[in-house]
C-alpha cells in the first residue's frame, strides 16, 4: 500500500514536471507570437513587414491620420496602417504603390498639415527609406 | 461705366491671344483600357462619360473650351487628369500600376471626389448616381483583384 503511495507520488512529479515545461513551451510560443504582432506581420499574412525604421516614420509622422480610429475620414478611407497586414494582395500592393508615389511627389503629408505642425515634414532621408521601403515589398510580392 | 466695358473687352480680346496649349487628342489608342481588357459594357460606357474627356487622350472639347479664359482651366485640368491616369495607355502598365490605379479609382468614385464637380456642372449627362459608384468600384476591386493570386 505504502510502495503504491510512493509511486503515486512518483508519477504526480512526473506530470508536474511535464506540465511545467509544456507552460514554458506555451510562453515562449505566444512571446515569439506577439513579437510578429509588433512587426505587423500577422500569421497568414507574412507579406506585410516592416521593419523598425520604417514603424518610427509611420508612427511618427503618418499613423495619426491613417488608422482605423482617425478623425479625418479622407485620410482614414485612403489609407490604414493598422489595416495593411489584412489587405489582400491587389489592395496591399495599390497602397505601397501609393505609398512609394505620393512620399516621393511629396504629396504626403499634406502642406496644410505641415504648415500646422512643421515636425510632421519627411526628410529626404525618410523620403528615401519609405519609398525604398514600398518598392522593395513591391518586388518581392508582386515579383515585378 | 463704359470705359470699364471697353477695357473688359479689351482684356477678353487680347487673353485670347495667349495659346491654352490644349493636349492633343487622339481618338485610336491601341493600349486603351477599354480596347484591351474586358470591361463589362455598362461600365465601359460610364467611364467614357464621366472619366475619359480628362483621363484619355480621347478628350471632347466642348466649343467654349477654346475660349480664353475657359481654355486655360480645361487645359490644366486634362494635362493633370491624364497626368495622373491615362486610360489610353492602360495596356502598358504593370500589374502593380493597374492595382494602384483601381485602388485609386474605387477610393475616389466612392468618395464622390470624381467626377469633379465642375465637370458634371457642365457635363449633366456625366454625374455618377450612387448605384454607378458602386458598379465602378465593384468592379475596378474584381479586376484588380484577378490581376493576382492570393
Amino acid at each position: 500500500m505504502y510502495k503504491i503511495k510512493i509511486k503515486n507520488f512518483n508519477t504526480m512529479k512526473k506530470i508536474i514536471l511535464l506540465s511545467a515545461m509544456l507552460f514554458t513551451a506555451a510562453i515562449f510560443v505566444s512571446i515569439s507570437a506577439t513579437e510578429d504582432i509588433v512587426n505587423n506581420t500577422i500569421p497568414g499574412n507574412e507579406k506585410y513587414v516592416v521593419p523598425e525604421n520604417v514603424q518610427a516614420i509611420i508612427d511618427n509622422k503618418c499613423f495619426d491620420c491613417h488608422n482605423t480610429k482617425s478623425k479625418n475620414l479622407k485620410a482614414k478611407m485612403k489609407l490604414k496602417f493598422d489595416k495593411m497586414a489584412h489587405l489582400k494582395t491587389h489592395k496591399l500592393l495599390g497602397k505601397l504603390d501609393n505609398i512609394a508615389e505620393t512620399v516621393t511627389e511629396g504629396d504626403m503629408p499634406p502642406k496644410k498639415a505641415i504648415k500646422k505642425y512643421p515636425d510632421l515634414k519627411l526628410t529626404a532621408e525618410e523620403v528615401k527609406t519609405l519609398s525604398d521601403w514600398s518598392n522593395g515589398l513591391i518586388s518581392k510580392i508582386a515579383g515585378e | 461705366m463704359n470705359k470699364i466695358l471697353v477695357a473688359l473687352f479689351a482684356a477678353f480680346v487680347i487673353i485670347q491671344f495667349i495659346p491654352a496649349n490644349l493636349p492633343v487628342v487622339v481618338k485610336k489608342n491601341k493600349d486603351d483600357l477599354i480596347a484591351t481588357a474586358n470591361v463589362p459594357a455598362d461600365i465601359a460606357q460610364k467611364l467614357k462619360t464621366s472619366c475619359y474627356d480628362c483621363h484619355s487622350n480621347e478628350t471632347n472639347y466642348p466649343w467654349y473650351s477654346y475660349v480664353a479664359p475657359v481654355s486655360f482651366l480645361v487645359s490644366r485640368d486634362t494635362r493633370e487628369g491624364r497626368r495622373k491616369l491615362n486610360f489610353s495607355i492602360w495596356n502598358n502598365l504593370s500589374k502593380v500600376k493597374k492595382a494602384k490605379y483601381l485602388d485609386n479609382i474605387n477610393d475616389e468614385v466612392t468618395e464622390g471626389e470624381m467626377p469633379m464637380e465642375i465637370y458634371t456642372y457642365l457635363h449633366s449627362g456625366s454625374k455618377l448616381s450612387e448605384k454607378d459608384r458602386e458598379a465602378i468600384a465593384a468592379w475596378a476591386d474584381n479586376y484588380a483583384e484577378s490581376l493576382f493570386d492570393d
